[in-house]
């Protein structure tokens, strides 16, 4: 049995006390969840135990069967919400890299190490490929299965399935079960709550730099977590699960803000797409991997090329504007700006130029003013750097600057990637306004939690298809949700044969 | 079948060998064109000329590829290449502004020790001061221009008819390193130019070293986070590259018989030319030795080349400046072509599969 132990961790970044004598008892044997709303000292924790960080005062002790580990930090494998891979390698060399074992010969782990991970992770067939020319989804994949092939004795995983589908991170789950049940420490750090009540046995609520309420067994819930994360943030917003005001759908009989007939994607990631994209409605993009959803959901915010049927001449837009943001936010936000130049930062000379057709700084800071409290962003001034805000808020900002656009449509891929629970709830209400005021939304989620939260309609794609559509003002529960997902995703494939005419063209 | 070969082409190695491929191509095509139009080309003597004049390059250019990788830059290879020769001939032959001379052995060592002080600078100015590398360099190129200029009083050296002479055990040992002739003529100096290319290719693809390299240069965040000496290996790159940089130059001094101030001005450039055609990327995290063998080889045969067909050295400059350009071009365009087709089938076949 392994056994990690913390007395009185703190941790101080100039006034802000991160981590306020911390204390910590762990064995391993079970999956443990570390709960906390946004600042709450979780990445601090982790960045403490990975070894990224040296705590104030206290100390971390980690207990082995034969004795307590001199470097904790060397027996710690984190896997970080953000993968920290090598895009220029391939996913092989990926797994290699730190551990190469020896200084001579060709970089490698054990093959068939990597092998049983890689399949098990369902990655396998990419063994080869460089990690740049692989989705958001592999890349965290191989994230994961760096740590797995790690032999630690504590295993962190951070967010470890917002990349990942329904079932996908039940696979991942399986698999920290069995890490778990192997001996080893498995701590998993999420803001969605329905992860721990899957996986967890034992539940750690983290708040202002200290272990508040601890929860075991049969009495994790979504509400007991929930209960202890807003405990004292009563006068918050909880996440509001109703559906849209009747009065945004009754908008659905009028004419399509755009309306897709028949298109396919160049590099046959999706095909044969026919939907209308409604005035006040959000469309939620279901599917997993490689089924073609994510793809859909950038072809439809322009960030890809999409073709009419005939797979030669591009699918003209019309007189619609659409906008789109990234899954991750490390390419949604401008590092190097203010909160408010990154909420200016998408717009034109039209809305920061003054009459001299040069910057207007006043205008800016209207603009950053204004967007900070339309969107709900917590920070002090707009000139703080953005990189001060928590992701929750950074995320409201990058949604802030996208709607400033004031485009008809809006694609965002998980509008709620790695964000706490009060942040949800505001970017939900800030869709639906945007929705309200007769846009399309389109989102691309792989949460069955925040399809249920925030859209109107469901599109499930599978193998390049659309395979069904889900009208959500059918669905009562979230189980009735999942279901009607999880029986779509596995259909069988159509056996319906394509026209002649639409045979993919040989590549020349 | 098909789909499985166009599965292939989305693989790394595929890739590289592709792209390498490419190069060769374009170097046979060259060739050809050339010899078409003057039968010389191909003769012993021209061949011997054109590997003589890829040794430097080469030499340098291997060096710099690791640089390349790791996502900095060396600018001052050309200068280095050129203090190196010349604080070995002042202090060897007397002449400059230095009071002293030495024996031929301290003075080659004092040549190195130079070259490897040089890119000790440059790895803690980039490193110690976090100055960006392309500054850094800048700086030494100038500084290394200034100082060779300095010590050697703008002389230039010729051993053989120094005044004194050096003892003839020198002036043969000294020969001996690069310019002496082996059978069939080839220099010695081409034995330097194959080893270093075995040991830089080594280096690169079968050890840790050259691994890590290639990781840092792609990430260099996660790099850190997986706590790879990032530090240790950027000092590394840049004393690797001074010291090939000057061991280049005491080797062409000693081909050459005399070596003079400013001969080495353009080499830098060249130098990184012949990296980024070999498929290098400036952003760090790419490039193969293979690769950059065949840049210096492209570059070389172009010299050649344009000069045996009589095209003036002014228009032999334009000419490598658009196919530098016009090679990287149309490797960046060939990439993305192969790259979208070895993705469209991973999507439609092994992808759906997995």
């Amino acid at each position: 049995m392994i056994r990690l132990t913390g007395k009185g961790i703190t941790k101080r970044y100039g006034a802000t006390r991160a981590l306020d004598g911390l204390d910590l008892d762990i064995t391993s044997g079970s999956i443990i969840g570390i709960a906390g709303p946004n600042g709450a000292g979780k990445s601090t924790l982790m960045r403490m135990l990975a070894g990224e960080e040296k705590a104030d005062s206290g100390e971390i002790v980690l207990q082995r069967p034969d004795g307590p580990v001199a470097d904790v930090w060397q027996r710690v494998a984190v896997v970080h919400q953000e993968p920290h891979i090598w895009p220029n390698m391939t996913v092989e060399q990926n797994l290699a890299v730190g551990r190469e074992g020896r200084w001579f010969g060709r970089m490698a782990v054990d093959p068939a190490a990597a092998e049983a991970v890689l399949t098990r992770l369902g990655i396998a067939a990419f063994a080869h490929y460089e990690l740049a020319d692989l989705s958001l989804a592999v890349q965290q994949r191989v994230e994961i299965a760096r740590a797995m092939l790690s032999d630690a004795d504590v295993y962190l995983f951070d967010e470890p399935n917002s990349a990942l589908t329904e079932q996908e991170s039940e696979a991942l789950f399986t698999t920290m079960g069995e890490l778990a049940r192997d001996g080893r420490i498995v701590l998993l750090i999420t803001h969605r709550l329905n992860d721990f009540v899957r996986s967890c046995d034992r539940v750690l609520v983290l708040r202002d730099g200290r272990i508040s309420a601890e929860i075991n067994g049969a009495e994790i819930s979504e509400t007991a977590i929930a209960a202890h994360l807003t405990a004292s943030h009563a006068g918050e917003k909880k996440p509001d699960t109703a559906r849209a005001a009747p009065g945004a759908t009754s908008s659905r009989d009028g004419s399509p803000v755009w309306r897709l007939a028949r298109c396919a994607d160049r590099l046959d990631a999706f095909r044969d797409i026919s939907m209308d994209l409604m005035p006040g409605r959000i469309i939620a993009l279901s599917g997993v991997e490689g089924s073609g959803a994510r793809e859909l959901a950038q072809a439809i915010g322009a960030f890809r090329p999409m073709c009419e049927a005939d797979r030669k001449s591009l699918t003209p837009r019309g007189r619609t504007s659409v906008s789109y943001l990234a899954a991750s936010r490390r390419h949604t936000v401008f590092h190097n700006m203010s909160v408010g130049e990154n909420l200016a930062a998408r717009l034109g000379l039209g809305a920061l130029g003054g009459r001299s057709r040069l910057l207007d700084p006043g205008r800016l800071e209207a603009i950053a003013r204004e967007g900070i409290a339309r969107y709900r962003v917590k920070t002090g001034s707009p000139e703080h750097p953005i990189t001060s805000l928590s992701g929750g808020n950074q995320q409201k900002v990058v949604l802030g600057a996208s709607m400033e656009e004031n485009t008809d449509i809006i694609v965002i891929e998980e509008p709620t990637r790695g964000v706490d629970i009060s942040s949800k709830a505001d970017i939900y209400e800030l869709l639906r306004d945007f929705a309200a005021r007769g846009r399309s939304v389109i989102i691309f989620c792989t949460e069955v939690q925040e399809i249920f939260d925030v859209a109107d309609e469901v599109v499930v794609l599978s193998r390049g298809r659309i395979v069904g559509r889900i009208d959500m003002a059918e669905i009562a529960d979230i189980p009735t949700l999942g279901d009607r997902l999880a029986h779509y995703e596995s259909l069988p494939e159509t056996s319906a044969a394509r026209p002649a005419g639409e045979r993919l063209p040989s590549f020349a | 079948m098909t789909q499985s070969a166009l599965a292939l082409l989305g693989q790394q190695k595929v890739l590289n060998s592709l792209r390498t491929l490419g190069l060769a191509l374009a170097i046979v095509l060259i060739a050809v064109i050339v010899q078409s139009q003057r039968s010389a080309f191909l003769s012993p003597e021209n061949m011997l000329t054109l590997v003589r004049s890829m040794v430097a390059l080469g030499m340098v250019a291997f060096a710099q590829m690791l640089v390349i990788l790791l996502g900095e830059i060396d600018l001052s290879v050309g200068a280095v290449y050129g203090l190196a020769g010349t604080v070995t001939a002042t202090l060897w032959l007397g002449g400059g502004s230095l009071p002293f001379t030495t024996p031929l052995l301290v003075a080659l060592a004092a040549g190195l020790g130079i070259a490897l002080l040089t890119g000790l600078l440059n790895g803690f100015l980039t490193v110690r001061a976090g100055l960006p590398s392309f500054i850094t360099t800048l700086g030494m190129l100038n500084v290394a221009d200034g100082l060779s200029l300095l010590i050697s009083n703008a002389t230039t050296f010729t051993p053989a008819y120094n005044e004194p002479l050096p003892p003839a055990w020198e002036l043969s040992f000294f020969h001996g390193l690069g310019g002496a002739l082996m059978a069939y003529d080839i220099p010695v100096e081409t034995l330097w130019l194959v080893g270093a290319f075995i040991l830089f290719w080594i280096l690169r693809h079968r050890t840790v070293f050259g691994f890590r390299l290639m990781a840092m240069g792609g990430n260099a965040e996660a790099a850190r986070v997986a706590r790879l000496p990032l530090k240790k290996y950027k000092y590394v790159v840049f004393v690797l590259s001074a010291l090939m940089a000057g061991l280049a130059g005491i080797l062409d001094f000693s081909y050459v018989g005399s070596v003079g101030p400013t001969q080495s001005s353009s080499l830098s450039f060249q130098v990184i030319a012949a990296v980024v055609i070999g498929g290098a990327s400036l952003n760090g995290g790419r490039g193969t030795i293979m690769g950059t063998l065949l840049g210096v080889i492209l570059l070389a045969l172009l010299n050649n080349g344009l000069a045996l067909l009589g095209v003036s050295s002014f228009v032999q400059l334009l000419f490598i400046g658009l196919v530098t350009i016009g090679a990287v071009w149309l490797d960046l365009v060939s990439q993305k072509l192969i790259r979208s087709a070895g993705q469209r089938s991973v999507r439609s076949g092994t992808g759906a599969v997995a």
